[in-house]
């Protein structure tokens, strides 16, 4: 079971105070009680104690975030099933010191009929001994069984961090919530918005999967390119950004149906034998894609020669995005993003976006040890490609990733 | 006035902008408030308060002249329409110096005269002596509310031809009343003077009578009106009104039929508002108006910066406490509040006072069609209710509808003696986001007229306990 750990209230001005250091690494087993993080107000320090004793799973908010306010998500715990839940704290329950807290016992039938009442709904059944005002509303928690999203990983956005529906809906790859936001962004010239949805796109036919990466033979190949790189005398570097574009072109190449470019404005599918794929290039007047033809042909060195020049490029105006894309990538791992759901735009049918490399423990034969793992999101528009065309191709980038050398033939 | 550059310069007095006065005022902003003529604005001066007053005079003339049902003697009942109007307008007066004092309470500066936009960042106050001042706004806030819409060739001319404004001060009792239009405030008038004795006809263009509300609603409305003696006109409009010596002669067209021509007293119009933006200095800014109203987006903001519309002059719907609410979104947009959340259209509730009364919020059953939802409906009639039986109103009906997949409650629509007062109960629900085991967990005081919103929930789920 996960045990959230939300900011406490510090200051009855509902100011909101620094995350100034982590105390603990994710992977660490603490203790109840035990300070696993310092937390800065205006006026002082003060230490954030853990909830409940587990094994610290995930960093919600970083070093050095400020003015968090209280409520806030900022990490998870997976405690065993006799620790104590904490699930669901409504806001007056973070008032309440420990003795109050609702024993173990009482806490686990509430979640009981929480999940009752949540299953229930033709409603033959009405909830009954409900746990008092819980960290969401009756729809959202419905909306969270239908889309199998798990309610404490989300903030809310309602009274108090209230979950509301919207925040389960804008959780999930078919919402568009986020995205609304971003379009009405004014962006220059030719620039496309990275998440956004264009008028006229279905928000309701797009699909996403995800799969987990390990990353630690792509990066120990790249470590080695890049020593004979330098060794050789040859300029620049290869990035993480090449192999991702290169093993989306295999993938690609391998799994044809998926192939479809989708033109603007025109609404028809395309099919023909180039394969294009867009980077999404940050510059520095917002998002710009780089195009890459067949870059399943084209070498690593080349690629990143290809990338540095349209990087020039994009900055002075230029945009490559005269043809229909078969697939755009947007590469958050520098960015230490650790998801991301992005959406489509009318232009696109396919787009993998790629999370930033955790050190998690992963099984190798048998044995519990330390491994990079990157998450990979596919969104589809599936009225254009197939379900089980795009989890092919996923499985094809991730094979490809996790075993670089098969790239290099 | 005392301060250099206001934080916020509000433009109209109603029920928009002075709420949103006292709620800028709260967070810390210098305000002030510009009102042309009266504070309170229509609502409180002409529309929702003093109709209710007299509505509340019909009804007890109504319940009166059944006084024998209830086991009572009244011999005759008669009224005085001058003191039934005066009673009305002192009602106004009292709360329109309630928002004086309110005003004066919190700081808020209140200048009379007309406010109109001189230049980014300055509202010019033309005063009715010819002067003119001109006051330094970080943000301005357009408030300044509708008026009546008149259609080319039924003009009204204040005598013999109505808007509300003269249909709320009445010197005569019209024998004959015309009532063009059958929305929410044509339907108030013809229900008051027919509850006072008028013989009433009313010509809706629309297929139904309160064309927004649900058409299963609109109809009863339509049967319980007829019942009470309505002459009723529906797809019909009134291409003439010829003026005589004291009546209007009005012609009635409709497509399926032959016109008709026929004399009344008087005529109301209430074919709907257009909003107040003549004058208001908007040429030449970036304020954009669509068919007399003010383009804004969920925050209230139009395309000027800092300058932002709420209530009717901002669009749909044309009612007091949508205005109240986006005046108060507004306040704590331009204050930089956190966690703001845009108002949800679909959850603001519409009353009408008529008799019987109306009152929905969210969907109707034909919009959630519309949606492609999958729907389940409630209804629960009045005369299963035993607090409705023991008032003598047995008419009426509670119609709930839920998302078959999700549960969530899309829509309430009512209609029935005290339903405006029920309404709320949904709304609340609504905003919780509830779905329909909440409602049907909830314990229902008895006996009230609220249980049929708790029987309605269950109906819709095939657990109805008393039908």
């Amino acid at each position: 079971m996960r045990v959230k750990i939300e900011m406490p209230q510090l200051s009855s001005d509902g100011e909101g105070a620094t995350l100034a250091t982590w105390l603990v690494s994710v992977g660490d087993r603490v203790e109840k009680g035990e300070v696993i993080a310092e937390l800065e107000t205006d006026k002082s320090t003060v230490e954030l104690e853990a909830p409940a004793s587990g094994t610290m799973i995930e960093f919600a908010v970083l070093e050095g975030v400020e003015e968090i306010m209280s409520g806030t998500l900022l990490g998870m715990l997976e405690v065993n099933e006799s620790a104590i839940s904490v699930e669901s704290r409504s806001e007056s329950d973070l008032q309440l010191t420990e003795s109050e807290l609702p024993s173990a016992a009482a806490a686990a039938a509430g979640s009981d009929t929480s999940s009752e009442s949540m299953v229930d709904h033709a409603g033959s059944k009405p909830p009954t001994g409900d746990g008092g005002l819980r960290g969401s509303t009756p729809l959202a928690r419905r909306a969270a069984v239908e889309r199998d999203v798990d309610l404490e990983t989300l903030a809310g956005s309602g009274p108090g961090g209230r979950v509301i529906e919207e925040d389960v809906l804008r959780s999930t790859p078919d919402a568009m919530g986020v995205a609304e936001d971003l379009t009405a962004l004014s962006l220059p010239t030719g620039a496309q918005p990275l998440f956004g949805i264009l008028p006229g796109t279905d928000a309701a036919a797009t699909l996403q999967f995800r799969a987990r990466c390990p990353m630690d033979v792509l990066f120990q190949v790249r470590s080695n390119l890049n020593q004979s790189l330098a060794a050789e005398g040859r300029e620049g570097q290869i990035s993480i950004n090449e192999f991702i574009v290169r093993a989306a072109g295999l993938a690609l190449r391998e799994v044809p149906e998926a192939k479809v470019g989708f033109i603007a404005n025109e609404g028809q599918a395309s099919e023909d034998r180039e394969i294009r794929i867009g980077l999404a290039v940050s510059t520095d007047r917002g998002w710009a894609t780089a195009l890459f033809r067949n870059p399943d042909r084209t070498g690593l060195a080349a690629l990143a020669d290809e990338v540095r020049a349209q990087s020039k490029q994009t900055t002075t105006g230029e945009l490559a995005r005269e043809a229909a894309l078969h697939m755009t990538i947007v590469n958050l791992g520098r960015s230490g993003i650790e998801v991301v759901c992005p959406t489509l735009d009318s232009s696109q049918s396919c787009l993998l976006s790629v999370a930033a490399a955790e050190e998690q423990p992963v099984v190798r034969d048998g044995e519990i040890v330390v491994g990079s793992v990157a998450t990979l999101t596919l969104t589809i528009d599936r009225s254009i490609v197939d379900g089980a065309t795009a989890a092919r191709l996923l499985a094809a980038v991730r094979d490809r990733l996790a075993a670089p050398l098969s790239m290099m033939l | 006035m005392s301060k250099a550059i206001y934080d916020v310069v509000i433009i109209g007095g109603g029920p928009g902008g002075y709420p949103a006065a006292i709620r800028a005022r709260q967070l810390g902003l210098s305000v002030a408030l510009v009102e042309r003529e009266q504070l309170g604005g229509i609502c409180l001066n002409w529309g929702c308060i003093p109709t209710k007053t007299l509505l509340r005079t019909a009804e007890i003339h109504h319940l009166a002249s059944r006084a024998s049902e209830f086991g009572l003697t009244i011999s005759e009942v008669s009224f005085d329409l001058a003191k039934v109007v005066k009673r009305s307008r002192k009602v106004s007066k009292r709360l329109q110096t309630g928002v004086k004092h309110l005003m004066k309470k919190n700081g808020v500066d209140v200048l009379n005269g007309f406010g109109r936009l001189a230049g980014p960042g300055r509202v010019a106050v033309d005063r009715e002596d010819g002067d003119s001042v001109v006051l330094d706004a970080r943000n301005i806030i357009l408030a300044t509310g509708a008026r009546a819409r008149t259609l080319p060739g039924l003009e009204a001319d204040g005598e013999l031809i109505w808007t509300y404004r003269e249909a709320m001060v009445p010197k005569v009792m019209p024998k004959r009343l015309l009532v063009v239009g059958s929305g929410a405030i044509g339907i108030e008038f013809a229900s008051f003077y027919r509850d006072l004795g008028a013989e009433v006809t009313v010509v809706e263009a629309l297929p139904r009578v309160l064309p927004v509300e649900d058409a299963e609603i609109s109809e009863l409305a339509r049967k319980q009106f007829l019942k009470q003696g309505f002459k009723i006109h529906l797809e019909s409009t009134v291409s003439s009104l010829e003026k005589a010596d004291d009546s209007v002669i009005a012609t009635i067209t409709n497509a399926g039929a032959e016109d008709q021509t026929e004399t009344f007293d008087r005529v109301i119009l209430a074919v709907g508002i257009v909003g107040n933006v003549e004058g208001l200095g908007l040429e030449g800014t970036a304020v954009k108006v669509d068919r007399t109203h003010i383009v804004t987006n969920e925050w209230t903001e139009t395309g000027e910066q800092n300058v932002f519309a709420i209530g009717d002059v901002a669009g749909p719907p044309w009612l007091a406490h949508k205005a109240t609410h986006e005046g108060v979104l507004c306040a704590e947009r331009i204050a930089g509040g956190e966690n703001l959340h845009s108002m949800k259209p679909e959850r603001i509730p519409g009353c009408t006072y008529c008799r019987p009364q109306v009152a929905s919020v969210g969907l109707t059953e034909e919009a959630a069609q519309a949606q492609g939802r999958e729907i389940k409906i409630g209804r629960f009639p009045f005369a299963g209710n035993g607090k409705a039986i023991a008032l003598g109103e047995t008419d009426g009906l509670v119609k709930t509808i839920f998302d078959a997949k999700t549960g969530e409650l899309l829509g309430a629509h009512l209609i029935g003696a005290e339903v405006t007062e029920l309404i709320q109960g949904f709304v609340i629900a609504m905003n919780l986001e509830t779905t329909e085991a909440e409602l049907m967990h909830s314990v229902f005081p008895h006996p009230t007229l609220s249980e049929m919103m708790h029987e309605s929930t269950l109906e819709a789920f095939g657990r109805a306990l008393h039908i």
